[in-house]
């Protein structure tokens, strides 16, 4: 992986720890999954477990759903790599597999993994169907009711915009483009104080008690929110928080539609 | 001289074991339950600290813990503060600090066996005895006077993602144990220990039995039994109804709602049990069929309120999906169910007065944009509720965020979706018990952190703001009056209690203690 890569696959996964923030349940412990391992326990998994058990190992008539199986959630919580599994298939009512110790592991790795993926943070998190909106009435929008082309332009800044963003993104864009990654723009912070000074910047931070912002210098400015000073925001996403209470679902749809089959 | 001393250790003898269930019915000058009392109000009748003396309020001392396990170091804890000791926790960990001077009197530290440690809301203690939950499932039983283990139970199993971090609530000889943990399709419960030898005394599933009426709110007997339903926060209780109420957390499989069809009782419910048999008397589902991980787990404050004329023994809940409900604690009847914060989720209400769910407004493979978002207009940090002003204080988001199914699965199991991005509005608001009208409102700076919240006869409201400061309000008018800067948010509920005649001021930014003093 070359550097520049690295670089921005470290910021892509600050930046996720930082939108997603306090509501992320980290697992512990994990039982991090070896994937060659998981990989060839799968296969062992297909030829002799899914035909009762299901292609996906939740179950199917009365074989039982071995995520759900309190050894399976044991070896998986333990690390097992099947130790305590091998008597009941060796053994078990309607079992009489001969598992090597490494195949046991792998059939172990492939259930910890199934497992695994079913957790909160677990999933390989992608929306799907994200273009079966109706990119014409996405067009209409954007140049009618949702009021897009009073500040963008198809041609213009947003040319090229489904190259550089996958649909998933671009429609977390246009929602709530001071989220997640990328922020283009910051608020801009006025202060004003009784003296008639003025100071203009990016907003660093407020509360009710002081306000601090970078001048276009970079020079870093702090303020007590006290008596006779007033402090002004001008937020750029102003007009997309807006259109929050405005959207309809249909309206999401079309417009993640429409920007992402731009030609 | 020797009789005096012999009196007065009589006298703190007599103070050890004062704690009882009538002690913990209304607050007076200690906090020496999760809630400062039964009632969940967090509301102290202490009133050296007012709206004129408040300026004067100072640094009293802080303590830093170094240790802890998983999840930072964050206290989110409510301190309870008994004889002069505060007793607080964070996952795995309990410390006994001099509440005069900060000063570490012991620390107990349990060896975890592993589980999720987002947090560890608190301790209870039964006379010289304390409990704690840990996030590996034990209830631990500690002598209040070393800090050593007198004995420990389990609670749950920990292989099937359960975990512990709610504060127990000592009701009557019943230890009353929560239980955590929405990462895995298993059945919620509460139960209760023998204090003195931590056996199991009842369980009670939340869920109903197969059969009832309640268990056709569920497709089939599979999915109910693995429905979820955490009781993820300590509950209320009423002594004279002899009610302990609590709310129960989200239906699993979590967002993918789509192959349990119904309400899914008693999944984000309020319910109400006897303590002693462990038996369910009345339930009320704030959120029905929930898609959102919203549960039901706000606290449910106890209020003695008067409606149409008439003395009224009610129960509050502002509850995370965005809605308020004041229900007749003796029946579970909801009296009022009306939005406190910005939602779009629902159709109307059903004829109990619970919302009825906008199926657009559940997760779609390409999305559908719900307020509030998945952290909810309120969340566990305790509200207040003041009986001098007759107003509800929460944290209260406005918030959206989109949510999405990720497993079209026809067995979605676990999660099986969840939101993403968000917009978010933070404030400090104050309801009309009655109305559930916003009485005043006062929106921070910039969105961020949220606290809990504390009340007082002195006419003040304590919270912590988005950025780091604890700040006091005017209980009626909500005007500042007084703020302190932290290292951080505030990250637990604040408490008041008064020693030697001083009124002091406890709350946590994260891995530090912070005590402030009326001299």
């Amino acid at each position: 992986m070359n550097q520049v890569k690295k670089r921005l696959l470290h910021i892509a996964y600050a930046a996720s720890l930082l939108c997603l923030g306090a509501p992320l349940h980290a697992q512990f412990p994990k039982s991090p999954v070896d994937a060659a391992s998981a990989s060839d326990g799968s296969k062992l998994y297909a030829a002799n477990c899914a035909r009762c058990h299901g292609e996906d190992a939740r179950g199917a008539g009365t074989a039982p759903d071995l995520l759900r199986s309190l050894a399976v959630l044991h070896d998986r919580r333990q690390m097992l790599h099947g130790k305590e599994l091998e008597p009941i298939l060796s053994k078990g009512p309607d079992h009489n597999f001969s598992f090597t110790d490494s195949e046991l592991a792998d059939v172990s790795q492939f259930l910890t993994a199934s497992i695994n993926g079913i957790l909160r943070s677990g999933y390989n998190a992608q929306p799907t169907h994200l273009l079966d909106g109706d990119a014409k009435a996405g067009e209409a929008y954007f140049n009618g009711a949702g009021g897009c082309g009073k500040c963008h332009s198809v041609t213009g800044d947003l040319a090229g915009v489904n190259k550089r963003y996958a649909p998933a993104a671009l429609q977390q864009k246009f929602l709530f483009p001071n989220s997640g990654l990328g922020v283009k723009s910051k608020v801009q912070v006025t202060v004003k104080l009784p003296s008639g000074s003025s100071y203009t910047g990016d907003l660093v931070n407020m509360d009710d008690f002081t306000v601090a912002l970078h001048e276009v210098t970079g020079k870093y400015r702090s303020f007590n929110r006290v008596a006779g000073v007033t402090v002004t925001t001008d937020d750029p996403f102003a007009a997309h928080a807006a259109l929050l209470d405005k959207y309809t679902d249909a309206d999401i749809h079309n417009l993640t539609t429409y920007l992402s089959t731009l030609p | 001289m020797k009789k005096l001393l012999i009196a007065s250790l009589l006298l703190s003898a007599a103070a050890l074991h004062a704690q009882t269930t009538a002690d913990l019915a209304h607050l007076t000058a200690s906090w020496p339950t999760y809630n400062g009392d039964y009632t969940g109000r967090r509301y102290s009748p202490l009133t050296k600290l007012n709206t004129e003396t408040v300026k004067q309020l100072s640094p009293a001392w802080s303590f830093r813990i170094d240790t802890t396990t998983g999840g930072g170091r964050r206290i989110s804890s409510t301190p309870l503060e008994i004889d002069g000791i505060l007793y607080f926790t964070v996952p795995s960990h309990v410390w006994a600090v001099d509440a005069r001077t900060g000063r570490k009197l012991w620390q107990f530290d349990w060896a975890s066996k592993g589980g999720e440690t987002i947090g560890n809301r608190g301790a209870a203690v039964l006379r010289n005895t304390l409990y704690f939950e840990t996030e590996d499932c034990n209830l631990v039983a500690i002598d209040i006077a070393t800090g050593k283990e007198r004995w420990h139970v389990s609670i749950g199993n920990p292989d099937q993602f359960y975990f512990g971090s709610v504060a127990p609530v000592i009701v009557k000889n019943h230890v009353m144990v929560g239980l955590s943990g929405d990462d895995f399709d298993i059945p919620g419960y509460i139960e209760a220990h023998d204090p003195e030898t931590g056996a199991l005394q009842w369980r009670w599933y939340t869920h109903p039995e197969p059969g009832t009426p309640e268990a056709k709110t569920w497709p089939n007997d599979e999915a109910m039994l693995h429905g979820g339903g955490m009781t993820w926060v300590a509950g209320t209780y009423d002594p004279e109804l002899n009610l302990y109420y609590f709310g129960t957390g989200n239906a699993q499989p979590v967002i993918n709602g789509l192959a349990r069809p119904g309400a899914n009782l008693y999944t984000s419910t309020i319910c109400a049990l006897n303590p002693d048999t462990g038996k369910l008397v009345w339930y009320f589902q704030p959120n029905p069929h929930d898609t959102h991980d919203w549960d039901a787990v706000q606290t449910p404050v106890l209020i003695e309120g008067i409606v149409d004329g008439k003395p009224r023994k009610l129960l509050a809940q502002a509850s995370r999906n965005g809605w308020y409900f004041l229900l007749d604690r003796t029946n579970g009847k909801a009296l009022l169910s009306t939005p406190f914060a910005k939602q779009n989720w629902t159709l109307g209400l059903d004829a109990n007065g619970s919302p009825i769910p906008n199926p657009e407004k559940m997760a779609h493979p390409n999305g559908a944009l719900v307020a509030p978002n998945q952290a909810g207009a309120a969340n566990w940090y305790p509200p207040s509720f003041s009986p001098s002003t007759g107003l509800v204080y929460v944290p209260a988001y406005d918030a959206y965020s989109v949510y999405y199914i990720y497993d079209n699965n026809k067995k979605p199991e676990g999660w099986a979706g969840n939101d993403r991005g968000g917009w978010s509005r933070a404030s400090l608001r104050a309801l009309d018990y009655k109305t559930g009208k916003v009485r005043w409102n006062h929106e921070w700076a910039s969105p961020g952190g949220r606290s809990g919240v504390l009340s007082t006869a002195g006419n003040l409201v304590f919270t912590g703001d988005t950025a780091s400061n604890l700040v006091a309000f005017n209980a009626a008018t909500g005007d500042v009056l007084w703020h302190a800067g932290l290292n951080g948010t505030v990250s637990n509920g604040p408490i008041t209690f008064e020693l030697d005649g001083l009124q002091y001021l406890v709350a946590a930014s994260g891995d530090t203690l912070y005590a402030f003093v009326l001299r």
